[in-house]
């Protein structure tokens, strides 16, 4: 995963998003590549972006195993769509799953705020 | 004359008119080079306030040095050079403002400040900033804040240069108000200089004014 987040540090969103699908490709269906695509495009914030992203992120939860920040970035795309209560759910998920996490603070003020 | 003058001279007798003239173009270039270098100029923030762009305040207590050279939108300042510390201030960076630095052939895509960005987003933002010449990153801490008295985000980092490995620690602020971008972003070498300044930037921080 370390990598992978290395990588997505970049902001070479597009480079990114081709380097994964290409991995997912050649490789099994993998969550933490799922997630590092959607990842990417949530960031890229292009047209369709977001529901991509989603449908990525859907399908990390499905495989099992997905990576906490998994929760994170869907929780991020649900608060940006205005869809409250599932940027709750998912955000709650996040915090839980890694409260040590650098952003831990951040999230937990953005559920504050979601909340309100 | 040393052996190595005594070799060059000796070449360029020997080089045809067309050479000898190259040649000389380019000391020519060189000096010139070496002059502009030798011109550029620093001016000092002296201790009060100072205006950045139209709508950025900051307090010094202590003189800083202060390049006229811009890295992207972003003026600097630092206490010992560049090649120690720098602190990078955003004040009021308009709507799909370029924020990197044009680097001459490099195939990197642009990074672009967009004010529909949420402020984790600004802060990615910045990470791919501080990497883009290859140097690791580790985040280490997001949090909320305030900054100029607008809500914020205040980030700690660790740095690998990847130039010379040097192990650098870095503190950054954004804030984004009536769609600009305001940031403050201050690294420095993670042994001596960090711990030596990280207060004085701090203090610098939490002056910050934006009208």
């Amino acid at each position: 995963m370390g990598w992978l987040i290395d990588e997505l540090g970049r902001g070479q969103y597009n480079e990114t998003e081709a380097l994964c699908t290409r991995l997912l490709r050649i490789e099994r269906p993998q969550p933490e590549l799922l997630f590092t695509r959607a990842e990417a495009k949530r960031l890229r914030n292009k047209a369709n972006d977001f529901n991509t992203a989603l449908e990525d992120l859907n399908a990390a939860v499905e495989l099992t195993k997905e990576p906490a920040e998994t929760y994170r970035s869907m929780g991020l795309i649900r608060r940006s769509l205005g869809q409250k209560t599932e940027a709750i759910d998912a955000l709650e998920i996040y915090v839980q799953r890694a409260p040590q996490a650098a952003d831990a603070e951040l999230i937990k003020s953005y559920i504050g705020e979601l909340k309100v | 004359m040393s052996f190595t003058q005594a070799t060059s001279l000796n070449t360029l007798s020997h080089q045809p008119k067309t050479s000898r003239l190259a040649w000389f173009k380019t000391c020519l270039v060189l000096g010139f080079a070496l002059v502009l270098q030798a011109c550029t100029t620093i001016d000092k923030v002296e201790k009060g306030n100072s205006n950045f762009g139209d709508r950025f305040q900051l307090t010094f207590e202590e003189g800083w040095n202060k390049p006229r050279t811009m890295y992207g939108p972003a003026e600097q300042l630092t206490r010992e050079g560049f090649g120690v510390d720098r602190v990078l201030i955003y004040a009021g960076i308009k709507d799909q403002t370029q924020i990197s630095p044009n680097v001459p052939g490099s195939k990197l895509e642009p990074l672009v400040y967009k004010s529909r960005n949420s402020l984790e987003e600004n802060v990615s933002m910045f990470q791919a900033l501080l990497t883009r010449d290859g140097s690791q990153l580790t985040m280490e801490k997001i949090s909320p804040a305030e900054f100029g008295a607008k809500r914020a985000v205040r980030f700690e980092f660790q740095l690998v240069r990847k130039s010379d490995n040097v192990r650098m620690k870095g503190v950054g602020y954004v804030a984004v108000d009536k769609a600009e971008l305001f940031a403050l972003v201050y690294v420095a070498p993670r042994l001596m200089f960090y711990p030596r300044d990280i207060d004085k930037f701090e203090v610098v921080a939490k002056s910050a004014k934006i009208n």
